[in-house]
């Protein structure tokens, strides 16, 4: 398989990784409600999809940064 | 493909390392879960107990609807709802309806005297309850209850957080140990790659893996024996070649010389004594030549045995010498052989030792064109040393390491010329080896060689 891909799949691994880490680490040390962690699950789903939102942009940026890379680096190699 | 990344040591590895950390990870998750839930409960039981005991202290001081009503009135509007009975367990008043699951804790103990925790089972029940008596129960009971909804969607959170924490740390990890892994097993690889071309026949690999630990000793070894069997392979070709070029000559004088006999071409007496003589000496070289073949695979096979016995070292070394003379005078050279008196006889095996003698003088006496070879027999109290002085023509210094070497010579035009097949220093080192004993090589070329045998002297060491 391509290099590439490999990378892709590494950079798309970690940053869903840390997403989640923050995510735990930001729902502990400063909850976004004034409850605290004392809240529903619907809260808890509410605040996990509108992080993965982000994060699922980000993932996007991180994708097409590595495939513009990857396009420029197979044409040099041409 | 596929079979050939399962069957790769970092993939063996990474999944190896991944099980074990998942494991842990999964315990660990267990515990915090099975701590932060417990915590939970002990902090919701003593808030009901001690809530509890304070409503059931301000109705001791002073029972009266008033008080009830108070009572009633600070439960309201919280997660907690609150019963109190008479003591007959009959509800009195309540700040939330009362549910059927609620009234299956009224009652169910008699005679309660002290403050405590009826349910804390918040898997399978709708509340956690306790109950406090009023004066001992005199006056009736105040039962607490704490709705398991509410705790059940607290511990969903808790779970929640640390599932999706422990999905973000296994993500991570899995990442780093392939990584890890395949930059820990790319040496492997490359070592791998070389075995194999060694295996075909390309001994000489360079293998660039950098640190000092075990892999890269490996590695190193790898090279070193890479570079071992090229030496092996180019001294065992030499060998070969030199092994035929050394039976070629003998054989050829042999068969000529044989052939004019038969023929009877020569009719001359004592010129056929003169062709006989020639197929002798040839037949004597190829003979020695097999026999030191023969020796040093005996060596090689452990099948070289000792016949040691108490020897006279002066009479030994002067027959070697006294037959080694001839063939010195033949070259111009003075052969001269000094030991001290009264040298105490030694055990050893005089037919080897013999051998050891003949190779090292017979090697002075070949290499040396002018001036002399010098023996010398010296004895002290635990050693006896034979030292075979030349002014030959000497050993460059880089060769003297590997001198003792099986096929080994320092020139093979030179060794061609002079005869031998570069296993009579290895026999030398072997049979002197056998012996407990020990000899080194001093060497200045152009100047000469100086070779010393040291053997124990047995009787007084024990």
């Amino acid at each position: 398989m391509n290099k590439f891909i490999w990378i892709i799949l590494i950079l798309v691994a970690i940053t869903i990784g840390w997403s989640f880490i923050l995510f735990v680490y930001m729902m502990s040390w400063s909850p976004p409600h004034h409850m605290g962690m004392m809240v529903g699950r619907a809260t808890v789903y509410s605040q996990m999809f509108s992080w993965l939102r982000g994060t699922f942009f980000l993932i996007v940026l991180i994708v097409t940064i590595t495939l513009i890379i990857w396009y420029i680096h197979d044409k040099k190699k041409k | 493909m596929r079979k050939m990344i399962f069957n790769r040591i970092s993939f063996k590895l990474g999944i190896l390392f991944s099980g074990i950390f998942l494991i842990f990870l999964l315990l660990l998750g267990y515990m915090l879960y099975g701590v932060f839930s417990n915590l939970f409960i002990d902090y919701i039981s003593q808030e009901l107990l001690t809530r509890g005991a304070n409503h059931s202290k301000a109705l001791e001081e002073y029972y009266s609807q008033a008080t009830l009503e108070h009572v009633i009135l600070m439960e309201e509007n919280v997660v907690t709802s609150v019963i109190i009975t008479d003591p007959y367990n009959n509800i009195l008043v309540y700040s939330d309806p009362v549910t059927n699951e609620m009234k299956r804790f009224i009652g169910r103990t008699n005679q309660i005297s002290n403050n405590q925790i009826l349910n804390r089972n918040w898997n399978n029940y709708q509340y956690i309850v306790s109950v406090s008596p009023i004066k001992d129960g005199d006056l009736g009971y105040v039962y607490m209850f704490y709705p398991t909804n509410v705790l059940k969607e607290m511990v969903f959170v808790l779970k929640f957080l640390i599932f999706v924490a422990s999905i973000g740390i296994i993500l991570i990890a899995v990442v780093l140990i392939a990584l890890l892994s395949s930059i820990m097993t790319k040496p492997l690889l490359k070592m791998k790659e070389a075995t194999l071309k060694m295996a075909k026949g390309e001994y000489i690999q360079k293998l660039n893996v950098k640190g000092d630990d075990e892999i890269a000793q490996l590695s190193k070894s790898i090279q070193t024996l890479g570079e071992q069997l090229q030496y092996f392979e180019d001294t065992r070709n030499d060998f070969l070649a030199s092994i035929s070029h050394e039976l070629r000559t003998p054989l050829t004088y042999i068969k000529g010389y044989s052939d004019v006999l038969i023929k009877g071409l020569i009719m001359d007496r004592g010129e056929q004594q003169k062709y006989l003589k020639v197929i002798n000496e040839e037949t004597k070289r190829v003979i020695h030549l097999v026999n030191d073949l023969f020796e040093m695979s005996k060596i090689q096979t452990d099948h070289f045995l000792l016949n040691k016995e108490l020897t006279d070292l002066t009479t030994l070394l002067g027959n070697v010498v006294q037959s080694l003379t001839p063939v010195a005078e033949k070259k111009g050279l003075k052969i001269i052989f000094n030991h001290v008196k009264n040298i105490s006889p030694i055990n050893l095996d005089p037919h080897r030792m013999e051998q050891v003698f003949y190779n090292v003088i017979e090697n002075a006496i070949k290499y040396t064109n002018q001036g002399h070879v010098k023996i010398n027999l010296l004895q002290d109290e635990t050693t006896t040393k034979i030292i075979v002085e030349d002014t030959g023509i000497g050993i460059p210094e880089k060769d003297i390491p590997r001198i003792w070497d099986r096929f080994y010579r320092v020139e093979k035009s030179r060794a061609r010329k002079t005869g031998g097949t570069g296993l009579g220093l290895y026999i030398v080192k072997e049979i002197v080896r056998l012996h407990d004993g020990e000899v080194y090589i001093e060497s200045v070329e152009c100047k000469g060689t100086k070779v010393t045998i040291m053997l124990r002297r047995e009787d007084v060491i024990k």
